[in-house]
């Protein structure tokens, strides 16, 4: 069994999916926050790998040409940016203001934690590019000595968080502007945050996806700068 | 055929963002370079909306599913660097998570009801 699945592309894809289905699922009969379908999808594939003893790095191979998809998906992200180019434009300066801040706060928020917590300049810079979509965080971690493939996981955990997160925190901190909360999300929270936005509204997607450019950008550029002061 | 049009339009973007991140020096990802090339077609007209709504809609519609094998296996693979990470890591991530959520969220708020409230039409 396990060396047939192992082998197997499509039984690799099909886990991928089922645990999906399952999540959304779960999600749809008891819609609480924290049965988010991506967040229980992981543990039910995680499980997977870890009952059939399958090897993660064979698991991921298998799963090589589903996850070509990933870079198309966000290309289209200029569809909902397009549809909604005139209420961005309006609110352009807002919006950069916003993104900024965030972005800003980010990077002095983990600072202040970092040291707080005693970590190392290597723990520091691994955990710094959290908040921005994997490609540009990836490269920021390389670029000043972090340890890549946990930043790669930490990543995903804020990604799932914000996912999980969004609509309480737009309730609790009464972000009811649309534009608002696509900042927000997509500036905490990358591409995973995104696609809560685009359920929330097209507005709000539409705001996500022009933060996880100009956050991922902005963080980029920043981030020297921070792991330079630690 | 109508789906396979769509697709190749959308890969031939895509294509385009690669070629951009090969020959850029910048740590910016092909997607942002393929998003930002496809929303300067939308705008110029050079591409219309309908050639790839369709297909670019499922594409983000299943976006989610494609994070899960990523998050899962690395998440099993890179567990000894991670233990060590775990507790201050987690608290930092969902602290930071949250704040920045809501100081983005909030600035960005605050400074478009300002502008609703002054009527101000300029920007």
């Amino acid at each position: 069994m396990t060396e047939f699945v192992s082998q197997s592309s499509l039984a690799c894809i099909l886990i991928t999916f089922l645990s999906y289905w399952i999540g959304d699922a779960i999600h749809k009969k008891w819609p609480l926050p924290v049965l988010n379908p991506l967040l229980v999808a992981i543990i039910l594939s995680a499980g997977c790998i870890y009952v059939l003893h399958l090897s993660p790095d064979e698991f991921s191979t298998q799963n090589k040409s589903l996850n070509l998809l990933l870079t198309p998906a966000t290309v289209c992200l200029a569809l909902p940016l397009y549809e909604q180019y005139q209420l961005l434009k309006k609110n352009f300066r807002a919006l950069c203001i916003g993104i900024t801040g965030g972005v800003i706060a980010n990077g002095f928020l983990i600072f202040i934690l970092a040291k707080l917590f005693h970590l190392d300049q290597t723990q520091f810079i691994t955990l710094l590019p959290k908040s921005v979509t994997t490609a540009i965080g990836l490269g920021i971690s390389e670029e000043l000595g972090g340890i890549v493939p946990v930043t790669v996981i930490i990543i995903a955990f804020t990604g799932v968080l914000g996912n999980v997160s969004a609509r309480a925190v737009c309730r609790l901190c009464r972000i009811t502007e649309p534009l608002a909360q696509g900042i927000g999300i997509g500036t905490a929270s990358h591409v995973i945050g995104t696609s809560k936005a685009l359920e929330i509204n097209e507005t709000a997607g539409a705001a996500s996806s022009l933060s996880i450019a100009l956050a991922g950008i902005l963080t980029a550029l920043f981030a020297p700068l921070l792991a330079g002061l630690y | 055929m109508k789906y396979l049009e769509q697709l190749t339009i959308i890969l031939l973007f895509t294509c385009a963002g690669d070629v951009l991140h090969y020959l850029l020096p910048f740590p910016i990802p092909s997607g942002i370079y393929g998003m930002f090339l496809l929303f300067s077609a939308l705008l110029s007209g050079l591409v219309k909306k309908e050639k790839i709504k369709q297909t670019g809609r499922f594409l983000i519609a299943v976006m989610p599913v494609l994070f899960v094998e990523p998050a899962a296996s690395g998440l099993l693979s890179n567990w000894q660097h991670l233990r060590p990470l775990l507790l201050p890591g987690s608290l930092i991530t969902i602290l930071s998570t949250l704040f920045v959520m809501t100081v983005s969220g909030r600035l960005t708020q605050h400074i478009i009801m300002h502008k609703k409230r002054k009527g101000d039409t300029r920007d």
